[in-house]
């Protein structure tokens, strides 16, 4: 199972980080998961108050 | 050779010469042409086999034929040296066959082993195995024996599954361990370690292998040895079906030699430029975004082939700010790779807060090994 957090692919069961390069096996295992049907949950970011501030005020 | 007793019965009874003994009835012994003839021809003969012509003005002929015949033990085999490279090449040869010259050839000029012969010497050098964690003793992700893996996953360092729910079954040995395998194996040995040539691969153990550049065809699996020639350029895969294995060895060359036997630390290393783990407790990183990540940079014990996914040892972290107080998550989750090489800068997202933002922090908690993996 794989999500997508703050655009980054995200291995839940090893709470793995997934960088985008074919040469890793692990981004290898996400394409054919993939390919297999599955497709990875977009999982929503929190802001902080620091950045709903900022978004108030521009 | 004839002796004089061969010739005249004047000779004593032994064939030798005698004065003889006028009193006691005893004649002297005969000095005879034949006898003399015998002892010039093999005078003679001592200088043909020499290749030495009879010269009637030389008296040292035949001292001059016998040291082409014997090295002096003074001289230290002086004769040969002085006789140049081909004879020394040729007395190597000669006295010790095929396997000194062997010898000569594998300890100076590096070449792959072309016989049988070679092997002895050959197991003596270092870097001739292409695999990695040939005897299963580096085992950072903590692999449980017996294990079953999904497909691709990795077990033991350097080793991942090449169908789904494979294992490995091993018990520690002093110098490695012999695995029993259940489905298949396989390693991919890096373009950059195959030069174009051919490669024999050899184990110990009941599994079969088979040998093929990523990407390619699979052939089917054979008993050891295997002898394959290989492009190079591209990744290999050195693959196993079930059955016992031990010491497998990719090595170029059209021979199998004794397996390699490279120190732990040794292996370690080769097997941390794919993987290496660390425990973050104790890691400095900067506390950002008003608790929602933490920054921090990691440097990697050894260059690493290309970026690494990153997976935490425990979604559970504590971080401590000197002289404000401490936090605690339970969705850490790694984010943002920032290098590529050995110095590995990534956030870690989680839902900390009442700290002061933009401050350092200590991870003071973090469970488990987070391992950085580059792994093919």
């Amino acid at each position: 199972m794989y999500k997508i957090y703050k655009g980054e692919i995200i291995r839940t069961d090893n709470n793995t980080l997934i960088p985008k390069n074919d040469e890793l096996n692990d981004y290898q295992n996400y394409l054919t998961w993939l390919d297999a049907g599955n497709v990875a949950i977009t999982e929503e970011v929190e802001q902080s108050p620091e950045e709903e501030k900022t978004k108030a005020t521009t | 050779m004839q002796k004089i007793g061969d010739i005249t019965p004047t000779a004593d009874a032994n064939g030798e010469w005698t004065n003889g003994s006028v009193a006691g009835g005893t004649p002297p012994t005969i000095i005879d042409a034949a006898w003399l003839n015998t002892v010039q021809r093999e005078l003679i003969n001592v200088l043909k086999a020499a290749g030495i012509t009879p010269d009637p003005t030389k008296d040292d002929q035949v001292i001059t034929a016998l040291a082409g015949y014997f090295l002096q033990a003074a001289n230290n085999l002086s004769e040969i040296k002085t006789a140049g490279a081909t004879a020394q090449g040729a007395a190597r040869t000669n006295i010790g066959a095929a396997a000194v010259a062997g010898l000569v050839a594998q300890v100076f000029s590096v070449a792959p082993a072309t016989l049988a012969t070679h092997a002895p010497q050959a197991c003596q050098m270092t870097g001739r195995n292409r695999l990695i964690n040939p005897r299963f003793v580096v085992n950072q992700r903590s692999y449980a024996s017996g294990a079953t893996l999904a497909l691709s996953s990795y077990g033991m360092d350097g080793w991942k599954a090449s169908t789904a729910g494979s294992s490995m079954t091993f018990s520690a040995l002093p110098a490695g361990q012999q695995v029993t395998i259940a489905g298949s194996f396989l390693q991919i040995v890096l373009a950059y370690d195959i030069e174009p040539g051919t490669y024999t691969l050899s184990w110990a153990g009941t599994s079969q292998a088979r040998v093929y550049n990523v990407g390619a065809s699979a052939p089917s699996y054979a008993s050891s040895p295997i002898t394959v020639a290989v492009s190079g350029g591209v990744n290999v895969n050195v693959e196993f079906n079930a059955g016992t294995l031990f010491t497998p060895q990719l090595e170029i060359g059209g021979v199998a030699t004794t397996p390699e036997r490279r120190l732990y630390q040794q292996e370690f290393a080769l097997c941390q430029q794919r993987l290496f783990g660390l425990n973050l407790a104790g890691a400095q990183a900067v506390y950002g975004g008003a608790g929602t990540y933490i920054s921090l940079s990691v440097y990697a014990p050894v260059s690493l082939r290309t970026n690494t996914s990153i997976s935490l040892g425990s979604t559970s972290m504590t971080i401590n700010q000197p002289g404000v107080g401490t936090a605690f998550t339970t969705t850490a989750t790694p984010t943002a790779v920032g290098a590529t090489s050995n110095m590995i800068a990534f956030n870690i997202s989680g839902n900390w807060s009442g700290l002061s933002n933009g401050a350092p922090v200590i991870i003071s908690s973090a469970a488990g090994i987070t391992l950085f993996s580059s792994e093919p």
